[in-house]
């Protein structure tokens, strides 16, 4: 899978998590995939939940460490 | 109707009897209750009258940050959320009433 825009928000927590992540869809063009790298439990939870909310499609959240998760975004609207 | 209590209030606080009693109002008159928990309002999570509102209809929402700040433990009857989701669940509802 492509990934066209890579946010690490490692030590960030709620509510910035999701909105450091609208702000970086905002810039991308529909069909776009972005991955955001978090570390936050509740983010992980709540992040895709958001983004669905908001009409993107979350294509995948994969933990890819010991305390560490992707989420794969891609824009829809 | 749709009707929305917010709570940010401890479990031991005036609001958190308040919050009991509108929610079982609502439910009575079967409208469409949900409770969003936020900063010391996820104590709450922990009472089992809030258990109980669970089991009798309403729909429960807290913030998963400030829970998680509290080391408050998940529940399966409430539903993690953010800031993000309660603008979403103010904008849904008829009613909104906010105990802090």
């Amino acid at each position: 899978m492509q990934i066209d825009r890579e946010l690490d928000l490692k030590g960030e927590v709620c509510p910035f998590t999701f909105v450091k992540s609208k702000l970086i869809i905002e810039q991308m063009d529909k069909g776009q995939v972005l991955r955001v790298i978090l570390d936050y439990k509740p983010s992980v939870e709540n992040v895709p939940k958001s983004m669905e909310m908001e009409g993107q499609e979350v294509l995948a959240v994969n933990q890819i460490g010991e305390n560490l998760w992707e989420v794969l975004v891609r824009k829809v609207k | 109707m749709k009707l929305l209590l917010i709570m940010a209030s401890n479990p031991y606080s005036a609001d958190f009897n308040t919050l009991v009693k509108f929610a079982r109002a609502g439910l009575k008159r079967n409208d469409k209750v949900s409770i969003f928990f936020m900063a010391n309002g996820t104590y709450c999570l922990l009472h089992d009258d809030v258990k109980k509102l669970a089991e009798e209809g309403a729909k429960i929402y807290y913030c998963a940050h400030n829970a998680n700040q509290r080391k408050i433990e998940p529940q399966p009857w409430a539903e993690s959320s953010s800031m993000y989701g309660l603008s979403k669940l103010i904008s849904e509802n008829e009613k909104v009433i906010s105990l802090s």
